[in-house]
Protein backbone atom coordinates (compact mmCIF):
# COMPACT_ATOMS: atom_id res chain seq x y z
CA UNK A 1 0.00 0.00 0.00
CA UNK A 2 1.48 3.24 -1.06
CA UNK A 3 1.66 6.29 1.09
CA UNK A 4 -0.99 7.98 -0.96
CA UNK A 5 -3.41 5.07 -0.58
CA UNK A 6 -2.95 5.10 3.17
CA UNK A 7 -3.59 8.84 3.33
CA UNK A 8 -6.69 8.34 1.22
CA UNK A 9 -7.97 5.56 3.51
CA UNK A 10 -7.42 7.78 6.53
CA UNK A 11 -9.30 10.56 4.86
CA UNK A 12 -12.24 8.24 4.05
CA UNK A 13 -12.34 6.92 7.58
CA UNK A 14 -12.24 10.47 8.92
CA UNK A 15 -15.09 11.49 6.65
CA UNK A 16 -17.13 8.44 7.71
CA UNK A 17 -16.57 9.31 11.33
CA UNK A 18 -17.64 12.88 10.64
CA UNK A 19 -20.80 11.70 8.95
CA UNK A 20 -21.62 9.45 11.89
CA UNK A 21 -21.05 12.37 14.20
CA UNK A 22 -23.26 14.43 11.97
CA UNK A 23 -26.11 12.37 13.18
CA UNK A 24 -26.63 15.70 14.95
CA UNK A 25 -27.12 13.76 18.08
CA UNK A 26 -30.78 13.09 17.27
CA UNK A 27 -32.59 9.83 17.46
CA UNK A 28 -34.27 7.97 14.57
CA UNK A 29 -37.67 8.96 15.92
CA UNK A 30 -36.74 12.62 15.96
CA UNK A 31 -35.37 12.33 12.46
CA UNK A 32 -38.70 10.95 11.26
CA UNK A 33 -40.49 13.79 13.00
CA UNK A 34 -38.28 16.29 11.20
CA UNK A 35 -38.97 14.50 7.92
CA UNK A 36 -42.72 14.70 8.53
CA UNK A 37 -42.49 18.38 9.38
CA UNK A 38 -40.43 19.02 6.26
CA UNK A 39 -42.99 17.20 4.11
CA UNK A 40 -45.82 19.17 5.64
CA UNK A 41 -44.02 22.45 5.02
CA UNK A 42 -43.33 21.46 1.43
CA UNK A 43 -47.01 20.58 1.04
CA UNK A 44 -48.10 23.98 2.37
CA UNK A 45 -45.63 25.80 0.17
CA UNK A 46 -47.06 23.96 -2.85
CA UNK A 47 -50.64 24.72 -1.78
CA UNK A 48 -49.91 28.42 -1.31
CA UNK A 49 -48.05 28.64 -4.62
CA UNK A 50 -50.90 26.92 -6.51
CA UNK A 51 -53.46 29.12 -4.77
CA UNK A 52 -51.51 32.22 -5.73
CA UNK A 53 -51.31 31.08 -9.36
CA UNK A 54 -55.06 30.31 -9.48
CA UNK A 55 -55.99 33.65 -7.92
CA UNK A 56 -53.75 35.48 -10.38
CA UNK A 57 -55.48 34.06 -13.48
CA UNK A 58 -58.62 36.25 -13.42
CA UNK A 59 -56.87 39.56 -12.60
CA UNK A 60 -54.23 38.92 -15.29
CA UNK A 61 -56.87 38.12 -17.93
CA UNK A 62 -58.92 41.16 -16.89
CA UNK A 63 -55.86 43.37 -17.07
CA UNK A 64 -55.04 41.97 -20.51
CA UNK A 65 -58.59 42.66 -21.73
CA UNK A 66 -58.58 46.24 -20.41
CA UNK A 67 -55.18 46.75 -22.00
CA UNK A 68 -56.42 45.34 -25.32
CA UNK A 69 -59.36 47.77 -25.47
CA UNK A 70 -57.56 50.77 -23.98
CA UNK A 71 -54.20 50.71 -25.77
CA UNK A 72 -54.46 52.40 -29.15
CA UNK A 73 -57.99 53.62 -28.38
CA UNK A 74 -59.59 50.41 -29.65
CA UNK A 75 -62.65 50.66 -27.37
CA UNK A 76 -63.24 54.30 -28.23
CA UNK A 77 -63.03 53.51 -31.92
CA UNK A 78 -65.63 50.74 -31.57
CA UNK A 79 -67.90 53.07 -29.56
CA UNK A 80 -67.52 55.68 -32.30
CA UNK A 81 -68.50 53.10 -34.94
CA UNK A 82 -71.63 52.21 -32.95
CA UNK A 83 -72.47 55.86 -32.37
CA UNK A 84 -72.09 56.94 -36.00
CA UNK A 85 -73.87 53.86 -37.34
CA UNK A 86 -76.94 54.81 -35.31
CA UNK A 87 -76.84 58.47 -36.36
CA UNK A 88 -76.54 57.52 -40.03
CA UNK A 89 -78.92 54.55 -40.24
CA UNK A 90 -81.65 55.32 -37.69
CA UNK A 91 -83.87 58.23 -38.76
CA UNK A 92 -84.37 60.86 -36.05
CA UNK A 93 -82.54 58.78 -33.43
CA UNK A 94 -79.91 60.36 -31.22
CA UNK A 95 -77.50 58.69 -28.85
CA UNK A 96 -77.34 60.09 -25.33
CA UNK A 97 -73.59 60.57 -25.50
CA UNK A 98 -73.11 61.19 -21.81
CA UNK A 99 -74.83 57.94 -20.95
CA UNK A 100 -72.72 55.58 -23.04
CA UNK A 101 -71.77 52.68 -20.80
CA UNK A 102 -69.01 50.19 -21.41
CA UNK A 103 -68.46 46.95 -19.55
CA UNK A 104 -65.23 45.11 -20.17
CA UNK A 105 -65.05 41.43 -19.43
CA UNK A 106 -62.46 38.81 -20.28
CA UNK A 107 -61.68 39.30 -23.99
CA UNK A 108 -65.03 41.02 -24.49
CA UNK A 109 -66.74 44.38 -24.21
CA UNK A 110 -70.36 45.42 -24.01
CA UNK A 111 -71.40 48.90 -25.16
CA UNK A 112 -74.78 50.18 -24.01
CA UNK A 113 -76.28 53.19 -25.77
CA UNK A 114 -79.37 55.06 -24.66
CA UNK A 115 -81.44 56.16 -27.63
CA UNK A 116 -83.72 59.16 -27.88
CA UNK A 117 -85.92 60.95 -30.38
CA UNK A 118 -87.18 64.46 -30.58
CA UNK A 119 -90.97 64.47 -30.68
CA UNK A 120 -92.31 67.99 -30.68
CA UNK A 121 -89.89 69.99 -28.62
CA UNK A 122 -88.86 67.28 -26.20
CA UNK A 123 -86.24 64.59 -26.43
CA UNK A 124 -87.98 61.32 -25.61
CA UNK A 125 -86.02 58.28 -24.48
CA UNK A 126 -87.05 55.51 -26.87
CA UNK A 127 -84.93 52.65 -25.55
CA UNK A 128 -81.46 51.26 -25.38
CA UNK A 129 -79.25 49.04 -27.43
CA UNK A 130 -76.51 46.83 -26.12
CA UNK A 131 -73.71 45.82 -28.50
CA UNK A 132 -71.52 42.90 -27.47
CA UNK A 133 -67.96 42.69 -28.81
CA UNK A 134 -65.60 39.74 -28.68
CA UNK A 135 -62.20 41.36 -29.08
CA UNK A 136 -63.03 43.77 -31.95
CA UNK A 137 -65.75 41.68 -33.59
CA UNK A 138 -69.28 42.93 -32.99
CA UNK A 139 -72.16 40.57 -32.34
CA UNK A 140 -75.87 41.15 -32.97
CA UNK A 141 -77.05 44.09 -30.78
CA UNK A 142 -79.77 43.51 -28.21
CA UNK A 143 -82.23 46.40 -28.30
CA UNK A 144 -85.12 47.27 -26.04
CA UNK A 145 -87.60 49.93 -27.11
CA UNK A 146 -90.29 51.61 -25.06
CA UNK A 147 -92.26 53.15 -27.92
CA UNK A 148 -95.63 52.21 -29.43
CA UNK A 149 -94.18 50.97 -32.71
CA UNK A 150 -90.60 49.79 -32.22
CA UNK A 151 -88.51 49.39 -35.38
CA UNK A 152 -88.19 45.97 -36.96
CA UNK A 153 -85.22 43.98 -35.73
CA UNK A 154 -84.05 43.22 -39.26
CA UNK A 155 -85.94 45.23 -41.90
CA UNK A 156 -86.37 43.73 -45.37
CA UNK A 157 -88.18 46.61 -47.06
CA UNK A 158 -88.46 50.34 -46.50
CA UNK A 159 -91.88 51.42 -45.33
CA UNK A 160 -90.95 54.86 -44.05
CA UNK A 161 -88.75 56.88 -46.41
CA UNK A 162 -89.33 55.94 -50.04
CA UNK A 163 -87.37 57.16 -53.05
CA UNK A 164 -89.40 58.99 -55.78
CA UNK A 165 -88.67 56.21 -58.29
CA UNK A 166 -89.85 53.46 -55.93
CA UNK A 167 -93.52 52.81 -55.27
CA UNK A 168 -94.88 53.71 -51.87
CA UNK A 169 -94.98 50.75 -49.52
CA UNK A 170 -97.88 52.11 -47.46
CA UNK A 171 -101.31 53.52 -48.09
CA UNK A 172 -100.85 57.27 -48.38
CA UNK A 173 -104.48 58.16 -47.56
CA UNK A 174 -104.54 55.84 -44.58
CA UNK A 175 -101.52 57.58 -43.07
CA UNK A 176 -103.03 61.06 -43.58
CA UNK A 177 -106.27 59.79 -42.05
CA UNK A 178 -104.36 58.52 -39.01
CA UNK A 179 -102.92 61.99 -38.57
CA UNK A 180 -106.30 63.67 -39.08
CA UNK A 181 -107.73 61.51 -36.32
CA UNK A 182 -105.29 62.84 -33.76
CA UNK A 183 -106.50 65.60 -31.45
CA UNK A 184 -105.18 69.12 -31.79
CA UNK A 185 -103.19 69.05 -28.55
CA UNK A 186 -100.64 66.56 -29.83
CA UNK A 187 -97.26 66.64 -31.49
CA UNK A 188 -96.13 64.04 -33.99
CA UNK A 189 -93.18 62.71 -35.90
CA UNK A 190 -93.63 62.14 -39.63
CA UNK A 191 -91.53 60.38 -42.26
CA UNK A 192 -91.85 62.34 -45.50
CA UNK A 193 -91.07 60.97 -48.95
CA UNK A 194 -90.56 63.65 -51.57
CA UNK A 195 -91.58 63.81 -55.23
CA UNK A 196 -87.97 64.22 -56.35
CA UNK A 197 -84.47 64.63 -54.94
CA UNK A 198 -83.72 67.99 -53.35
CA UNK A 199 -80.61 69.73 -52.14
CA UNK A 200 -80.42 70.74 -48.48
CA UNK A 201 -80.82 74.42 -49.42
CA UNK A 202 -83.92 73.70 -51.50
CA UNK A 203 -85.48 71.78 -48.64
CA UNK A 204 -84.69 74.50 -46.14
CA UNK A 205 -86.46 76.96 -48.45
CA UNK A 206 -89.46 74.65 -48.82
CA UNK A 207 -89.80 74.27 -45.05
CA UNK A 208 -89.09 77.92 -44.23
CA UNK A 209 -92.04 79.44 -42.39
CA UNK A 210 -93.55 76.07 -41.52
CA UNK A 211 -94.20 75.53 -37.84
CA UNK A 212 -92.27 72.27 -37.59
CA UNK A 213 -88.70 71.06 -37.28
CA UNK A 214 -86.73 69.08 -39.85
CA UNK A 215 -84.99 66.28 -37.94
CA UNK A 216 -83.28 63.90 -40.37
CA UNK A 217 -82.45 63.81 -44.08
CA UNK A 218 -82.52 60.60 -46.11
CA UNK A 219 -79.73 60.88 -48.68
CA UNK A 220 -79.85 59.24 -52.10
CA UNK A 221 -76.76 57.05 -52.40
CA UNK A 222 -77.45 55.33 -55.71
CA UNK A 223 -79.50 52.30 -54.74
CA UNK A 224 -82.50 53.59 -52.74
CA UNK A 225 -84.73 53.46 -55.83
CA UNK A 226 -84.34 49.69 -55.91
CA UNK A 227 -83.64 49.33 -52.15
CA UNK A 228 -81.09 46.65 -52.92
CA UNK A 229 -77.36 46.27 -53.03
CA UNK A 230 -75.68 44.51 -55.95
CA UNK A 231 -76.00 41.21 -54.10
CA UNK A 232 -79.77 41.64 -53.89
CA UNK A 233 -79.87 42.24 -50.13
CA UNK A 234 -82.09 45.06 -48.85
CA UNK A 235 -80.33 48.32 -48.00
CA UNK A 236 -81.95 50.76 -45.60
CA UNK A 237 -81.86 54.54 -45.91
CA UNK A 238 -78.73 56.39 -44.92
CA UNK A 239 -78.82 59.99 -43.84
CA UNK A 240 -77.89 62.48 -41.18
CA UNK A 241 -79.47 64.80 -38.61
CA UNK A 242 -80.88 68.03 -39.99
CA UNK A 243 -80.18 70.02 -36.84
CA UNK A 244 -77.08 70.73 -34.80
CA UNK A 245 -76.99 68.51 -31.75
CA UNK A 246 -76.69 70.56 -28.55
CA UNK A 247 -74.79 67.63 -26.98
CA UNK A 248 -71.13 68.63 -27.33
CA UNK A 249 -70.05 64.95 -27.46
CA UNK A 250 -72.24 64.26 -30.50
CA UNK A 251 -70.48 64.02 -33.88
CA UNK A 252 -73.10 66.49 -35.19
CA UNK A 253 -72.34 69.09 -32.52
CA UNK A 254 -71.98 71.99 -34.95
CA UNK A 255 -68.20 72.23 -34.95
CA UNK A 256 -68.41 71.41 -38.65
CA UNK A 257 -71.42 71.46 -41.02
CA UNK A 258 -73.58 68.34 -40.69
CA UNK A 259 -73.04 67.54 -44.40
CA UNK A 260 -69.28 67.36 -43.87
CA UNK A 261 -69.65 65.29 -40.71
CA UNK A 262 -71.94 62.97 -42.67
CA UNK A 263 -69.33 62.42 -45.39
CA UNK A 264 -66.54 61.99 -42.83
CA UNK A 265 -68.69 59.54 -40.88
CA UNK A 266 -69.40 57.55 -44.06
CA UNK A 267 -65.66 57.32 -44.74
CA UNK A 268 -65.01 56.30 -41.15
CA UNK A 269 -67.73 53.63 -41.23
CA UNK A 270 -66.48 52.33 -44.57
CA UNK A 271 -63.20 51.44 -42.82
CA UNK A 272 -65.19 49.52 -40.19
CA UNK A 273 -67.94 48.22 -42.44
CA UNK A 274 -68.05 44.76 -40.86
CA UNK A 275 -68.70 46.15 -37.39
CA UNK A 276 -71.11 48.83 -38.71
CA UNK A 277 -73.13 46.24 -40.65
CA UNK A 278 -73.44 44.08 -37.56
CA UNK A 279 -74.64 47.06 -35.49
CA UNK A 280 -77.05 48.43 -38.11
CA UNK A 281 -80.48 46.82 -38.34
CA UNK A 282 -80.12 46.51 -42.10
CA UNK A 283 -77.72 43.68 -42.82
CA UNK A 284 -76.17 45.28 -45.89
CA UNK A 285 -74.72 48.77 -45.91
CA UNK A 286 -72.77 48.68 -49.19
CA UNK A 287 -70.79 51.67 -47.95
CA UNK A 288 -67.97 51.71 -50.50
CA UNK A 289 -70.34 52.11 -53.42
CA UNK A 290 -72.67 54.48 -51.61
CA UNK A 291 -69.84 56.72 -50.44
CA UNK A 292 -68.44 56.85 -53.95
CA UNK A 293 -71.84 57.85 -55.29
CA UNK A 294 -72.31 60.66 -52.75
CA UNK A 295 -68.78 61.96 -53.35
CA UNK A 296 -69.41 62.08 -57.11
CA UNK A 297 -72.99 63.39 -57.09
CA UNK A 298 -73.23 65.41 -53.90
CA UNK A 299 -75.87 65.21 -51.19
CA UNK A 300 -79.38 64.85 -52.60
CA UNK A 301 -82.26 64.27 -50.25
CA UNK A 302 -85.32 62.19 -51.18
CA UNK A 303 -86.98 62.00 -47.77
CA UNK A 304 -86.91 63.59 -44.34
CA UNK A 305 -88.22 63.18 -40.83
CA UNK A 306 -90.06 66.15 -39.33
CA UNK A 307 -91.68 66.79 -35.99
CA UNK A 308 -94.16 69.40 -34.91
CA UNK A 309 -97.81 70.00 -34.03
CA UNK A 310 -99.99 67.33 -35.63
CA UNK A 311 -102.23 69.85 -37.38
CA UNK A 312 -99.20 71.64 -38.85
CA UNK A 313 -97.87 68.39 -40.27
CA UNK A 314 -101.31 67.72 -41.68
CA UNK A 315 -100.99 70.89 -43.79
CA UNK A 316 -98.14 69.19 -45.73
CA UNK A 317 -100.78 67.15 -47.55
CA UNK A 318 -101.41 70.22 -49.67
CA UNK A 319 -97.74 70.55 -50.63
CA UNK A 320 -96.96 68.94 -53.96
CA UNK A 321 -93.35 68.14 -53.02
CA UNK A 322 -94.56 65.72 -50.32
CA UNK A 323 -95.30 62.47 -52.12
CA UNK A 324 -96.07 60.38 -49.07
CA UNK A 325 -96.20 60.65 -45.30
CA UNK A 326 -95.82 57.90 -42.72
CA UNK A 327 -96.83 58.74 -39.20
CA UNK A 328 -94.26 58.13 -36.49
CA UNK A 329 -94.44 58.65 -32.73
CA UNK A 330 -97.12 60.88 -31.22
CA UNK A 331 -96.99 62.68 -27.86
CA UNK A 332 -99.11 65.12 -25.91
CA UNK A 333 -98.62 68.81 -26.65
CA UNK A 334 -95.15 70.11 -25.83
CA UNK A 335 -94.76 72.66 -28.62
CA UNK A 336 -94.15 75.52 -26.24
CA UNK A 337 -91.93 78.48 -27.01
CA UNK B 1 -10.39 16.76 -2.64
CA UNK B 2 -14.14 17.01 -2.54
CA UNK B 3 -14.34 15.19 0.73
CA UNK B 4 -11.70 17.50 2.11
CA UNK B 5 -13.85 20.35 0.96
CA UNK B 6 -16.87 18.82 2.72
CA UNK B 7 -14.80 18.26 5.80
CA UNK B 8 -13.54 21.80 5.80
CA UNK B 9 -17.05 23.20 5.41
CA UNK B 10 -19.00 24.60 8.28
CA UNK B 11 -21.92 22.65 9.60
CA UNK B 12 -24.67 23.33 7.04
CA UNK B 13 -28.21 24.25 8.12
CA UNK B 14 -31.14 24.28 5.68
CA UNK B 15 -33.63 27.07 6.23
CA UNK B 16 -36.88 25.19 5.91
CA UNK B 17 -38.87 27.10 8.47
CA UNK B 18 -40.70 30.15 7.08
CA UNK B 19 -40.66 33.45 8.88
CA UNK B 20 -43.87 34.20 10.77
CA UNK B 21 -44.05 37.68 9.27
CA UNK B 22 -43.47 36.25 5.77
CA UNK B 23 -46.26 33.72 6.28
CA UNK B 24 -48.67 36.42 7.46
CA UNK B 25 -47.56 38.60 4.54
CA UNK B 26 -48.40 35.94 1.93
CA UNK B 27 -51.71 35.17 3.63
CA UNK B 28 -52.70 38.86 3.61
CA UNK B 29 -51.63 39.22 -0.04
CA UNK B 30 -53.60 36.10 -0.99
CA UNK B 31 -56.66 37.40 0.85
CA UNK B 32 -56.40 40.72 -1.02
CA UNK B 33 -56.10 38.79 -4.29
CA UNK B 34 -59.12 36.69 -3.34
CA UNK B 35 -61.18 39.84 -2.70
CA UNK B 36 -60.17 41.19 -6.12
CA UNK B 37 -61.32 37.92 -7.69
CA UNK B 38 -64.65 38.18 -5.85
CA UNK B 39 -65.07 41.76 -7.07
CA UNK B 40 -64.30 40.76 -10.67
CA UNK B 41 -66.61 37.73 -10.59
CA UNK B 42 -69.48 39.73 -9.08
CA UNK B 43 -69.13 42.18 -12.02
CA UNK B 44 -70.45 44.97 -9.88
CA UNK B 45 -69.04 47.90 -8.01
CA UNK B 46 -68.45 45.50 -5.13
CA UNK B 47 -64.71 45.79 -4.74
CA UNK B 48 -63.78 46.17 -1.06
CA UNK B 49 -60.90 48.53 -1.78
CA UNK B 50 -60.61 49.53 1.88
CA UNK B 51 -59.96 45.95 3.02
CA UNK B 52 -57.65 45.33 0.07
CA UNK B 53 -55.66 48.47 0.85
CA UNK B 54 -55.13 47.50 4.51
CA UNK B 55 -54.22 43.93 3.50
CA UNK B 56 -51.67 45.25 1.02
CA UNK B 57 -50.08 47.65 3.50
CA UNK B 58 -49.85 44.83 6.04
CA UNK B 59 -48.49 42.36 3.47
CA UNK B 60 -45.76 44.75 2.31
CA UNK B 61 -44.65 45.77 5.82
CA UNK B 62 -44.64 42.21 7.12
CA UNK B 63 -43.02 40.99 3.92
CA UNK B 64 -40.08 43.35 4.37
CA UNK B 65 -39.89 42.39 8.03
CA UNK B 66 -39.76 38.76 6.89
CA UNK B 67 -36.96 39.53 4.46
CA UNK B 68 -34.90 41.01 7.29
CA UNK B 69 -35.36 37.95 9.48
CA UNK B 70 -32.24 35.79 9.53
CA UNK B 71 -31.86 32.01 9.68
CA UNK B 72 -35.35 31.48 8.24
CA UNK B 73 -36.70 30.76 4.79
CA UNK B 74 -37.82 34.03 3.19
CA UNK B 75 -39.68 32.69 0.16
CA UNK B 76 -43.14 33.47 1.60
CA UNK B 77 -42.02 36.99 2.39
CA UNK B 78 -40.80 37.39 -1.20
CA UNK B 79 -44.05 35.94 -2.56
CA UNK B 80 -46.12 38.20 -0.28
CA UNK B 81 -44.30 41.30 -1.55
CA UNK B 82 -44.47 40.11 -5.18
CA UNK B 83 -48.25 39.54 -5.04
CA UNK B 84 -48.74 42.90 -3.30
CA UNK B 85 -46.67 44.56 -6.03
CA UNK B 86 -48.81 42.85 -8.68
CA UNK B 87 -52.01 44.07 -7.01
CA UNK B 88 -50.59 47.61 -6.91
CA UNK B 89 -49.70 47.44 -10.62
CA UNK B 90 -53.10 45.89 -11.35
CA UNK B 91 -54.99 48.79 -9.76
CA UNK B 92 -52.71 51.39 -11.29
CA UNK B 93 -53.13 49.97 -14.81
CA UNK B 94 -56.87 49.39 -14.40
CA UNK B 95 -57.44 53.00 -13.36
CA UNK B 96 -55.30 54.21 -16.28
CA UNK B 97 -57.07 51.97 -18.80
CA UNK B 98 -60.53 52.76 -17.44
CA UNK B 99 -59.79 56.48 -17.74
CA UNK B 100 -58.77 56.15 -21.36
CA UNK B 101 -61.84 54.09 -22.34
CA UNK B 102 -64.93 56.19 -23.10
CA UNK B 103 -63.60 59.32 -21.35
CA UNK B 104 -66.95 61.09 -21.16
CA UNK B 105 -68.24 62.93 -18.12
Amino acid sequence: MSHNDKAYENLINGAKKDLEEQNFGISEEQQQKIMKLGKMRAKWTTVITILAILLLILPILTLFSFGYYAIGGRANELIEVADKTIYLTEPNVNVKEREVETTIDIFSMDVRLNLEKKIGKEMIRIGETSIPFLFNKADQPVSQYNVDSPPKKIPYFNDELVHPKASLTYSENEEWDKLKGLPEGTVAEAYLSFDKEYSIEELERLFAGKNMELRWYAVYTGNEHIQQADNGVYVSPIGFPAQIDPDSWSPFNGEEPNEKVFLDSLKFLQKHEGVATMIARSKELDLTKRLQYVEQNGIKVYGAVVTGPTKEILKLQEDSFVRGMKRGEVRLWNWHS
Amino acid sequence: MELAFVKGKKKQTFRTKETVTGTISILLALFALFMINVGLIMKSSFMPTGIIRYCLIGAVILGFAGLLTKKRNRSFAFLGIAISAFIGIFFFCMIGFAWSINPMP
